[in-house]
């Protein structure tokens, strides 16, 4: 399932990149337009606002069941906050979330519970995200608990195969988080993940906080999950390679809005926006001749506020092609070739790794 | 907060090795396991929860003590008291055999047995302040944290107002004008009213920085409702500064209680209680019989400095980052 959605993307140009009547069944999640405002607000008993934070700032991506979506950035572009929109942890500003063909966009916090077993999330802290009071065993049942999901043999009986499932031992059901090393309560969020067999995993910088050798053993055990259980993926991160090694297709985030997804072979072997360029031209190449001979691309200066983002393309102002046209006309998300949308007035292809 | 990392780490038996290879079933320690150890440690907390089960005991098995003394809390001996001075007769309050602390002047009512029943309405209304108290504060110290805006505002105003309030004169004034249905529950009653912002305001301000932590935003992403959160989620987390301040909450409900029965708004005779005694040793007696104001004064100190020590001792063992082990 995984697999064969890359090749399908790459080689067949007669498939159009937005869904066909005929595939949207195939869609399990649609957002449009997304933006997500927070205020800033004055004054100590009226609160006036002042200004808002444009973390996500009118996004568009659907998700076929099964694939995974890498979304990648620097720190504060807003893909934690997308993952948490389309996950309804936060309520969006605007736009329309559509999951498994129901607009879920405006849904109440209540109204949302028992849709929460077919969205779960994956989250970045292994110690913060398990709560230090609760064993293994109450921590792993929780949402078989809280959306009432029968289990054939018993709740217990159920978490420990989420356990063996994730490559923890059964009799760590009655332990504690603290007994654990990082990469271990990292399965363990994962195990509660899978608890409630969820459609939709958003995995918020799942590895980040792991050290590379664990990182490689949480990737891997996603991606058997997925094999194994017809997962579909938004894992955000900001570690390119690893976002290569398990999505299928790749959207780039800058200052709240994508300006470019592909699939994965094709961002990585022709990205098309500077942006990618300058992300991709940092990664390290592990071959210190290629290294010394390739191209360094420098951005200079920070990311811009969100709180007033540049006018035109938000990349105007640290992009070295930029001209008169990128102050004023903000580019549309354009589909350059089939499965591959840029969002540049000179989009031009590259290899860099 | 909670998650005793060094604790752990000293920690021979569960060797993260052994558990990544799922080596055997290695015993895993509770939390609250390795705060046990840590309190184990604590010669001097230790001592003081000795003396805690001690008072305990001793309220709780007043009636069969005075028994094996021989002597009620309200039976007379005049025939032990100086009729000219009313003070009781033998050296340092009449202490003798039949009458282990003396006998009250005045009257020659059997001091142990007194105190012993003393202790039992002084430890009652401390405790059951500090149980009222201990829940308004964490229950709408928690909602106030979590849910933030209006609640917050109020709730974190009232604490303000009533912190504000001269409590002494407050209760003197609120004792007054109760209607005096049952005078203990009336003070236990005023005592937690008094008491509640205490801790109300240390459960906010570490309810205000779990709910930021990501395992409350996890159990919304499964589906919990706020009362899940608040009080399955957070709370737990904050049993160890809960109980650490009902242990030193407690001696000073029993010094408030002290004070208003010192003052004449507590228990009403005849019951005895350890304030109550002390005032009346303070109109007068103490100056020619300082053992009525000794027993009753060493019973509060013995209780406080116990509680007090205990609370200490309870307070390092929880908090893995405190130094001193």
């Amino acid at each position: 399932m995984t697999t064969n959605a890359t090749p399908a993307g790459k080689t067949t140009p007669a498939e159009a990149p937005k869904p066909s009547p005929a595939t949207s069944e195939d869609l399990l999640l649609e957002v449009t337009d997304l933006k997500k405002h927070f205020p800033v607000t004055q004054g100590i008993v009226y609160q006036r606002k002042v200004g808002a934070v444009r973390a996500v700032d009118g996004i568009t991506f659907s998700l076929r069941r099964g694939e995974t979506l890498g979304v990648v950035g620097e720190s504060g572009c807003g893909k934690s906050t997308m993952g948490r929109v389309v996950s309804r942890l936060l309520d969006p500003t605007s736009g329309t979330i559509r999951f498994d063909g129901r607009d879920i966009t405006k849904l109440s916090q209540r109204a949302m519970r028992p849709l929460r077993k077919d969205i779960q999330m994956i989250f970045q802290d292994p110690f913060s995200s398990l709560n230090p009071r609760k064993n293994v065993g109450a921590i792993v049942s929780a949402p078989l608990h809280l959306q009432d999901i029968a289990t054939e043999h018993g709740t217990k009986r159920r978490v420990q195969e989420l356990l063996e499932l994730v490559g923890l031992s059964p009799e760590h059901y009655n332990r504690y988080p603290h007994e654990f090393s990082g990469g271990q309560r990292q399965r363990i969020g994962i195990a509660r993940a899978l608890a409630s067999r969820p459609k939709l995993i958003v995995a918020d910088e799942p590895v980040s906080a792991l050290d590379v050798s664990i990182q490689a053993q949480v990737i891997n055990l996603l991606e058997d999950v997925q094999a194994e259980l017809g997962l579909t993926y938004i894992f955000i991160a900001h570690d390119l390679s690893v976002v290569r090694h398990i999505s299928d297709r790749v959207a780039v985030m800058y200052l709240g809005r994508i300006v470019e997804v592909a699939d994965q072979v094709r961002l990585y072997e022709q990205p098309m926006h500077p942006y990618t360029h300058a992300l991709l031209s940092a990664v390290p190449v592990p071959d210190p001749v290629k290294e010394g001979k390739r191209e360094r691309i420098l951005l200079y200066g920070d990311v811009p506020s969100p709180l007033n983002p540049p006018s035109g393309c938000r990349f105007h102002t640290r992009c070295w092609k930029a001209k008169e046209m990128c102050k004023t006309v903000e580019p549309p998300l354009l589909t350059i070739q089939p499965g591959h949308q840029v969002a540049c007035h000179f989009p031009e292809e590259r290899t860099l790794i | 907060m909670t998650v005793p990392l060094e604790a752990t780490a000293s920690d021979e038996t569960a060797d993260p090795e052994a558990i990544y290879q799922g080596v055997g079933a290695v015993e895993g320690r509770t939390p609250w396991q390795i705060a046990w150890l840590r309190l184990r440690r604590d010669k001097v907390a230790i001592g003081g929860g000795g003396v805690i089960l001690l008072l305990v005991l001793f309220a709780l098995l007043a009636p069969v003590l005075t028994r094996l003394e021989g002597y009620g809390p309200y039976v007379f001996h005049q025939n032990l008291i100086d009729p000219t001075f009313q003070t009781p007769l033998g050296g340092f309050g009449g202490v003798s055999s039949k009458h282990w602390f003396g006998v009250e002047p005045g009257t020659g009512r059997d001091m142990f047995a007194r105190i012993a029943y003393g202790a039992q309405v002084s430890l009652l209304i401390a405790v059951g302040a500090t149980a009222v108290s201990v829940f308004l504060g964490a229950t709408l110290g928690t909602i106030a944290a979590y849910v933030g805006g209006f609640a917050d505002t109020l709730v974190s105003r009232t604490m303000d107002v009533i912190l504000a309030f001269p409590y002494l004169l407050f209760a003197l004034a609120l004792v007054a004008v109760a209607p005096d249905f049952n005078r203990k529950l009336l003070l236990i009653l005023i005592i937690a009213g008094i008491s509640w912002p205490y801790i109300g305001r240390i459960i906010r301000g570490q309810a205000l920085s779990l709910r930021e932590r990501e395992f409350v935003e996890a159990a919304r992403s499964m589906g919990a409702g706020s009362w899940y959160i608040m009080f399955r989620e957070i709370l737990p987390n904050l049993v160890a500064p809960i109980l650490v301040y009902s242990t030193l909450i407690i001696p000073t409900n029993i010094l408030t209680e002290t004070a208003l029965s010192f003052l004449g708004v507590g228990v009403q005779p005849p019951t005895s209680s350890w304030g109550e005694m002390m005032s009346e040793a303070a109109s007068g007696y103490f100056q020619i019989d300082p053992a009525y104001m000794i027993f009753p004064g060493g019973a509060i100190f013995i209780t406080v400095l116990a509680f007090n020590l205990f609370g200490d001792g309870l307070q390092d063992a929880l908090d893995p980052r405190s130094s001193r082990r």
